[in-house]
Parts: structure tokens; C-alpha cells; sequence
């Protein structure tokens, strides 16, 4: 239990430090958010929004502003679209963007534990080089390439799925394809090279010697095994995921919350990169969490060190 | 058994022992690296990616000299020309040559790539380093290992390409700010790699021998530590340099990176995303056609090189 | 054919890069039912490759059965294939590996690990298969078995966890145990009960064991017979009293010779076998101790020596025992103090 208090204490202090390190470097970006409408703007309006937003204050004054509200949940106005706020655009991109996220790393999880098995069964066989190959082609090929080509093919030439943009489930195939073709090599590679470490040790013979089938000595004794290292692979590889959304998003003019978040960049909307920012990290910052919570359920050595390794 | 059916009476005289050396086979002794060499070499794979990457270094110092063009002359006249004797990779919408501008665009990720990896390599293994050392080694030694790790997490929470982005956000873009903005966060996966692999060797028994006899802490990392940590480190190496060969065209490709009218494969993807539809292929091909290339070549010679250090692997 | 298990002649070899490590180069011994059999050699010899082919677990494809045949109740075990082996292995044939700490899978708990044979084998069901592991716990002597049932390996020590090894190799109540180096791994205490577990279990349980050790002393508590084995070839073989009384062999003689003797009161030295075996890559074509052996003859280089019989256990393998040999008392004599 102190464990957990533990973990959630570094977790916020973390969060915090994101913060605060994402507030800093944002005010020091070169550049003001209102440029951009400052020709066509009065110089008492800009104050006035200067005013509204906070930027007129000493940066502690906007620092601490800023931290009341976040502890509240509140993440700010944004400033290009003066309707609405941070919290809304974030609610609103969330869902495509989790539901992309969610659907291609399930893909890449499946997908890539079966070929990584398949591959360390076969070890220097011929189905092990396959894997390989498809693994080395995804992590190869980048998404922001591979995107296009799928629109240019599926939808366009050959018209089986709809260009691009959003509506049906069927808009998010393509996406999601994309999305996960890296991550599905990344995880091919990690269990293959576990995997065919845990075949090889001692604990493997002695299922052999019980007269165990193959796939059960692989799903009982390899499988669990091999998963271990893989798990503190998730956290990086949701990472990634998460970044990858921009470009995906950003190709196939999906909605989701990295589309705000690169716009957001090129408008200089401060709010909002802190507020997407901060958002993700949560996000990451969370998972590492169930992560390293899983990490203790699937491996029982792990109980007895709880106090040292943390 | 097979009782010979010669007649060998005449054999059963004590021997003359000292013959025996002279004649006698041994298997082929290798020294370690020769053995990985070797090892490498025979995995076609490594072989090929190498000799691919080779090419593409080649090409990206000669390419752009290879023709008349140089990578940002306009020619509007010529613009979304295909391929021809005089533009072998065709012309972009402003009528530049696209081979020049895919090898101006390898040079700079290939230097942004290397660049990255090697800083990523200094600050990783001495962080990494020092914190798996200290690692158990009293309470001081406590306090900086979990000083660095906290360090680690806390950077490690952050997706990657979001602090870079926000980071060249904030500097002025450029293939320097690129370079700082890669390494300020990409050490932290080489820091922990490395800390893992001192945790653990430091369990085994000839480093604690080593302690033991009283061999001084920088012998024991020279000598004992980072000899066994090579193959990892130089194997984890071939894959940062292509993660930050991505990383580059990644943000160039959203507009982050180096600027117009800088050459760069991310950018020249990004400008021909219009165009693909209407057929001018080449525009995203090749540049797509070269990150993939050297993504490959790099993780076939770095899987190569895994499995040829791997002493388990025959 | 009342042999439990008779291998005759196998040869197996191992093909790596550099050519072929001929690692067994027929290999020829038997095991009586309800007897020990002590397989012993130095490290490399070939002792865990004759268990692996016996088991059906030489790694493959670097790795194969060249000749031979492997005779366990009258059926070839060379000529099975996958499935026949499955049904074999723990139920017939249980194996004891060398090292306790890493022969468990350390994220199954104990318990589970030794219900899956019975629940694979015998068909049991989940409950039955319980309360069976924990007789079988406390069998081998493990207290508080009920409790431990659901404990991790990491939670046990390793003569417990070898225990727990034994267990398993016993769950199904096989004709024949493998223990390839049981106690190598264990403190000498820890060794002392392991190998008093052993021999009572198979008291009680009338089972036939097949012992890999290289530990002479080992042998003489626990084994009925003994079979020597060198450079992937069985050099001398015979019941335990004649090996350790009338040793033939002069690689014998040196491992006896390098045996500590408890009882001796003498300041006596410890002798060690001078040299290394031949690298298997390039075997000798004569005997392969011969460049070891103090004794060596011409002939010694030029050919492998055959069996040469003694008793109807006792046999060896070296020209020192031809009627055409000098007969070199003295030398001989002096080689075994």
C-alpha cells in the first residue's frame, strides 16, 4: 500500500514538474500570439485581450493563475478560437483521437506478440525471416509515407474505404492501419528476441521433460515470461502512438487532439499547447502507471523488492 | 568391436609422447571480434544493410554534384517535371531538381541523425553509468541513483517527439536547434539500458571478484563493466540514429523542422502530400523511397550486429 | 532384452558453423530396472547429450541422432517421433536438471508446476492433481506442504527448490529417472539429503535412475553400476564395487586417484588427470585418452581400442588389458597409488 502512495506522489510530482517546464518554455517562445491579427487589430483591443488572458501580469502571477486552475481541471481559454476553451476542444478531439489510438495499439499488440512467437518458434526458419521482414519493412517505412500511399491506393484508386476525414468507423481503417504498422514491428521485434531468450532457458526443459506440447509449454512457460520485459515496452510504444496521431490526424484531416495541438503550434496559442501538452503527459504519465501496476501482477518476484526498486 | 585386421603386435610399445603436439588439429581458435565479424558477415541481412548505408553516405556527399542542379534553384518553367536524362528524380512544383534535393536531404539527416545519437550516447552511458554504479553503494550512492532515475522518469513521461516539438517551438528552427532539441531528452533511453546492464553485471561474480580484490571503481567500469556493455550499447546506437533520422523528418514533415528552403525528406514529403493524387509520384516517392532505405539499413546492420554479439548465438 | 533401457552404439553429433562436433561417437550402456546407474566424466564428456537423446530433446536442427538405437522396454526411442516422445517424457521418463534455481518457471507458482504434470499425464483432474502435489510435496520432504503448494520458486531455497524438481520427475511415478548432475549446483550438506531423498524414493518406488554425475563420491553412495564415459565414448563400465575395487581403465584410475579419501589419514595428495580432453571437432582416430594416459602405446594413437569383457557387468575400453600388451605390473601399479 505505501507502495502505491508512493507511486502516485512521484506521479503528480512529475505531472508538476511537466508543468511547470512546459509553462516556462512556453513563455519563451519568440513570437506573440496575437501577431498574426495585429495589423488588423487597435493597440487598445490587443491590450484589452493581453488583459483577458493574463499575459499583461508578471509570469509568476500568470504561473500561479495558471496552477490554480489546472488544479481545478480547468485548462484555460484558448486564444485563436475565442469561443472556446481548452477543456472543450480537448473533449471534443478526445474521442477520435482515443478511439484511433486504442484500436491500432490493440492491433499492434495482437498482431505483434502472434508474429514475434511465430518468429522465435521458427528461429532461423523460414517463417522466423518473414516476421522479421514485415517487422523491418514497418519499422522502415514511416507513417507520414505510408499514409499517403494508402489513401492514393485504397481509397482513391481503388475506392474500398472512404478518403479521408470523418464519419463512419470505416473513415478510421486507414488511420488506424497507418497508425499501427510501426508499433506492430516495434513489438514483433521485443517479444521475438524475449521469447527466444525464454525458450532457451532451463525452466523451458523441464516443461519439455513433463511431456508438455509445444504450445503449451510456449503459452504457460514462454509466453508469460516473455511478456515481462515487453510491458515496459507499452509505455514508449503508447507514446509514440500518441505522436503519431499528429501526423495521422494532420493527413487524414481527422479532428482529434493532435490536430489541435500542431495547429495550436503554428497559431501560438499558449493555452492550448500547455493545456494538450499537459493533457497527453497525464495521460502517459497514468498508463506508466497501470503499467508498472501490471508489471507486479504478472511477475511475482517483483512483490518481495516492492520497497527497492522503486 | 571392430578388431583391426591388420596385424598390429607391433604396436604395443610405449609411445613417443612428444610427437603428439606436432600433429596434433585443433579447432580454428577466433579472436572475439573476429568471431562477431564473422558472424556478422554471414548474416546477409547485416550485410546488406551496410553496404546500403555505405551507398547512401556515398550518395549523400556526391549526389548533389552528381548534376548540374543545385537542390534550391528554381526553375519555374520546369516545374512537376517526370524523370528525364536531365532530372533523374524529376522536378518539384518549383522546378527543382528532386535527386539533388533528396541528397542535400539525406546530408541533413544523416548529420542530424549522427549528431543526435552520439550526444544521446555520451550523456546516456555517463548518467546511466553512474547511476547503476552508485546503485547499493551506501546512502550517498543511493541518493544520486535515485536523483538520476527521478530525472529519467520525469523525462521519460514525456512523449519523446513532444518535447522536441516544443523545443523547436521555442528555439530558432535550424539543423542546431534540431540536433539539441533531439538530445536533450534521447539520452534517457540509452541511461537506462545502461544502468540496467551495470545493475546486473555487478551481480556477477567477476565484477564482485574484482571488487572484492580491491580493484578501484574506475578499473572496474574500464576493465570489466563497459567491455561487457559494448555489444548493447553499440547495438542500441544503430537504432537511436535512425529514431533520430525519423524524428527529423517527422517534424520537418509537420513544419517543425528545418526550414524552406532547406532541403530535407520531411519537407519534400510534406510538399508533395497535394500532389500525389494528381500523379506526380515521384514528388513523395523518392524521398519516402530514401528515409525507408536508411530506416532499413540501419536496423538490418543493427539487428545483424545483436544477434552477432550475442554469445549465445552460434 | 530385460534391460529397462539399453542405448547401443549411438552416435550423435552437432553441426555449428565451423563443421561437426561428433559429441557422442557410440555410446553403448544399460540400465536394470530398479537400479542405479552412475553415468560419470568431466564436463563436455557427453553424459548430457546421451540424456538429451534419451528424453528426445537434443536441440534441433544443429543437432541429430547419427546411429544407434536407444532401447527403453524394447521400443526404439530414436525412431519416435514428437507425439510419442510427449507421451513418454514425464510420465515414463522423469529428468532432474542440474540447476535448481533456474529448472522452475519463476512466475508459476510451485504447486501448479507440479499439478500440470499430473493433470498432462494422468489426467486429473485440477483437484485430484492438488492433492496429489501436496503428497508429493511432503514426499520429498518438503513441511508444510499446503501452504508451499502456492508459494513462488523465488521463495524457496535451492536444495528445496531441487526438491521440488524431484517432485516433478517423480509426479507420474516413471520406470526411469534422469538426474543429469543433481546436486552439482547444492551445498554439500544440502547434496548429502538430496541424494538420501533419492535413494529412498526409489526404495520405496522400485524405480530405475540414470545418474549423470562427475562426482566420484556421489557415485559411491547412491550407485548399483557405473559407466565411465570420456570424449563421447563409454570407456569402462560395471558394477560399482568393481570399478572403484578393480578399475581397468587408466582415465579410471585418474579419477580415482584425484577423489579426496575421507578416511585416509596420510598428508595424501590429490592427483590430477595432467592435460584436457580432445576437442570433439577433430576427435583422435585412436584412443582418446591417450594423450592423457600415462601408459600410452603405439597402438594406443593408431587404434580405438575395443571392450574388453571382465565380468558379466565389468568391461573396459584400452589396449593396456590386450594379452598383447607388455604386461608392466610396476608401471601400472605406480600409476594407481
Amino acid at each position: 500500500m505505501s507502495y502505491l502512495i508512493k507511486r502516485l506522489f512521484t506521479m503528480f510530482v512529475t505531472l508538476w514538474i511537466i508543468v511547470t517546464l512546459t509553462f516556462v518554455i512556453m513563455h519563451m517562445i519568440p513570437g506573440d500570439p496575437f501577431a498574426t491579427d495585429a495589423k488588423s487589430l487597435p493597440e487598445e483591443i490587443v491590450q484589452n485581450m493581453r488583459e483577458k488572458y493574463n499575459l499583461d501580469k508578471p509570469l509568476p502571477t500568470q504561473y500561479f493563475l495558471y496552477l490554480k486552475d489546472l488544479v481545478q481541471l480547468d485548462l484555460g481559454p484558448s486564444i485563436q478560437s475565442k469561443s472556446r476553451d481548452v477543456n472543450s476542444l480537448i473533449a471534443d478531439g478526445f474521442g477520435l483521437s482515443a478511439l484511433l489510438g486504442i484500436q491500432s495499439l490493440l492491433i499492434a499488440i495482437v498482431v505483434g506478440i502472434g508474429l514475434g512467437v511465430i518468429a522465435a518458434l521458427n528461429h532461423n526458419r523460414l517463417l522466423d525471416y518473414v516476421s522479421m521482414f514485415i517487422a523491418i519493412i514497418g519499422i522502415s517505412v514511416p507513417s507520414f509515407i505510408l499514409a499517403p500511399l494508402l489513401i492514393k491506393y485504397f481509397a482513391v484508386e481503388w475506392g474500398l474505404l472512404p478518403v479521408a476525414a470523418w464519419g463512419t468507423w470505416s473513415h478510421s481503417i486507414l488511420p488506424t492501419i497507418a497508425l499501427a504498422v510501426s508499433p506492430i514491428a516495434i513489438i514483433t521485434r521485443f517479444v521475438r528476441a524475449s521469447m527466444i531468450e525464454i525458450l532457451n532457458q532451463n525452466f523451458i526443459k523441464t516443461a519439455e521433460a513433463k511431456g508438455l506440447h509445444t504450445w503449451e509449454i510456449v503459452i504457460k512457460h514462454g509466453l508469460r515470461n516473455a511478456l515481462i520485459p515487453v510491458i515496459s515496452f507499452i509505455g514508449p510504444l503508447f507514446a509514440a502512438v500518441i505522436t503519431g496521431t499528429f501526423v495521422i490526424e494532420k493527413i487524414f484531416a481527422i479532428p482529434g487532439i493532435g490536430k489541435y495541438f500542431v495547429d495550436s503550434i503554428f497559431n501560438r496559442d499558449y493555452p492550448v499547447i500547455l493545456g494538450t501538452t499537459i493533457f497527453y503527459s497525464a495521460i502517459l504519465i497514468i498508463t506508466l502507471f497501470f503499467i508498472d501496476l501490471l508489471y507486479r501482477v504478472i511477475d511475482p518476484r517483483i512483490k518481495i523488492a516492492s520497497g527497492g526498486d522503486s | 568391436m571392430s578388431q583391426p585386421q591388420i596385424n598390429i603386435d607391433h604396436l604395443f610399445r610405449p609411445a613417443d609422447k612428444e610427437s603428439l603436439h606436432s600433429d596434433k588439429i585443433a579447432r580454428p581458435y577466433e579472436s572475439y571480434g573476429k568471431e562477431v565479424i564473422r558472424k556478422v558477415v554471414k548474416n546477409k541481412m547485416a550485410v546488406f544493410g551496410f553496404v546500403l548505408l555505405v551507398v547512401i553516405i556515398l550518395l549523400s556527399i556526391f549526389g548533389p554534384h552528381m548534376v548540374s542542379h543545385t537542390p534550391s534553384k528554381q526553375n519555374l518553367t520546369q516545374g512537376n517535371l517526370p524523370l528525364s536524362s536531365e532530372h533523374w528524380f524529376g522536378t518539384d512544383d518549383l522546378g527543382r531538381d528532386v535527386w539533388a534535393r533528396t541528397w542535400a536531404g539525406a546530408r541533413i539527416s544523416l548529420v542530424i541523425g549522427f549528431a543526435a545519437a552520439i550526444i544521446d550516447l555520451i550523456i546516456g552511458v555517463f548518467v546511466g553509468g553512474v547511476s547503476g554504479y552508485m546503485a547499493g553503494r551506501g546512502k550517498t550512492g543511493d541518493r544520486i541513483d535515485n536523483l538520476l532515475m527521478r530525472i529519467v522518469e520525469v523525462l521519460f513521461g514525456i512523449p519523446y517527439l513532444l518535447v522536441v516539438i516544443l523545443l523547436m517551438v521555442m528555439m530558432k528552427p535550424g539543423i542546431t536547434t534540431m540536433i539539441i532539441a533531439l538530445s536533450i531528452t534521447g539520452w534517457v533511453g540509452m541511461a537506462r539500458i545502461v544502468r540496467g546492464q551495470i545493475l546486473q553485471l555487478k551481480q556477477q561474480e567477476f565484477v564482485l571478484a574484482a571488487e572484492k580484490l580491491g580493484t578501484s571503481h574506475a578499473k572496474i567500469i574500464i576493465r570489466h563493466l563497459l567491455p561487457n556493455m559494448m555489444g548493447i550499447i553499440i547495438v542500441n546506437l544503430t537504432f537511436t540514429i535512425p529514431s533520430a533520422i525519423f524524428a527529423e523528418s517527422f517534424l520537418s514533415f509537420l513544419g517543425l523542422g528545418v526550414q524552406a528552403p532547406t532541403a530535407s525528406w520531411g519537407t519534400m514529403a510534406n510538399d508533395s502530400l497535394g500532389v500525389i493524387l494528381s500523379g506526380q509520384w515521384w514528388r513523395l516517392f523518392f524521398p519516402g523511397l530514401m528515409i525507408s532505405l536508411t530506416m532499413f539499413a540501419f536496423n538490418a546492420f543493427g539487428d545483424g550486429l545483436q544477434d552477432a554479439l550475442d554469445p549465445k548465438s552460434k | 532384452m530385460s534391460h529397462l533401457l539399453e542405448v547401443d552404439d549411438l552416435k550423435v553429433s552437432f553441426h555449428v558453423s565451423s563443421g561437426e562436433i561428433q559429441a557422442l561417437r557410440g555410446v553403448s550402456f544399460h540400465v536394470n530396472s530398479g537400479e542405479t546407474l552412475a553415468v560419470v566424466g568431466e564436463s563436455g564428456c557427453g553424459k548430457s547429450v546421451t540424456a538429451q537423446a534419451i528424453m528426445g530433446m537434443i536441440p534441433s536442427p544443429q543437432g541429430r541422432v547419427k546411429e544407434g538405437r536407444i532401447l527403453f522396454k524394447g521400443q526404439d526411442l530414436t525412431k519416435f517421433n514428437k507425439k510419442q516422445f510427449r507421451s513418454v517424457r514425464g510420465s515414463e521418463i522423469g529428468m532432474v536438471f542440474q540447476d535448481p534455481m533456474t529448472s522452475l518457471n519463476p512466475t508459476m507458482k510451485v504447486g501448479s508446476q507440479i499439478d500440470e504434470v499430473l493433470v498432462k499425464n494422468q489426467k486429473l483432474s485440477k483437484k485430484e492433481a492438488k492433492q496429489k502435489t501436496i503428497e508429493l510435496l511432503k514426499l520429498v520432504g518438503i513441511s508444510d506442504a499446503s501452504s508451499r503448494y502456492s508459494q513462488y520458486p523465488h521463495e524457496f531455497s535451492g536444495g528445496m527448490r531441487q526438491r521440488v524438481v524431484i517432485a516433478i520427475a517423480l509426479a507420474c511415478n516413471p520406470e526411469l529417472i534422469i538426474a543429469d548432475e543433481p546436486t552439482t549446483a547444492l551445498d554439500v550438506t544440502i547434496q548429502a539429503q538430496i541424494l538420501e531423498l533419492l535413494k529412498k524414493l526409489q526404495k520405496e518406488r522400485n524405480t530405475s535412475i540414470m545418474l549423470i554425475t562427475h562426482d566420484l563420491g556421489v557415485v559411491a553412495e547412491v550407485a548399483d553400476r557405473v559407466a565411465i564415459m570420456y570424449a563421447g565414448v563409454v570407456v569402462e563400465s560395471g558394477r560399482v564395487e568393481e570399478i572403484f575395487e578393480n578399475p581397468k581403465h587408466p582415465y579410471t584410475w585418474g579419477l580415482l586417484n584425484s577423489v579426496p579419501k575421507l578416511e585416509s589419514s596420510e598428508k595424501e595428495r590429490l592427483i590430477p588427470i595432467e592435460g584436457s580432453p580432445p576437442d570433439l571437432f577433430a576427435p583422435p582416430k585412436g584412443c582418446p585418452f591417450a594423450e592423457r594416459c600415462p601408459f600410452t602405446m603405439e597402438v594406443c594413437l593408431e587404434h580405438m581400442p575395443g571392450k574388453e569383457v571382465f565380468s558379466e557387468n565389468h568391461q573396459a575400453r584400452c589396449w593396456l588389458n590386450d594379452p598383447r600388451a607388455p604386461k608392466n605390473e610396476e608401471l601400472i601399479a605406480a600409476g594407481r597409488e
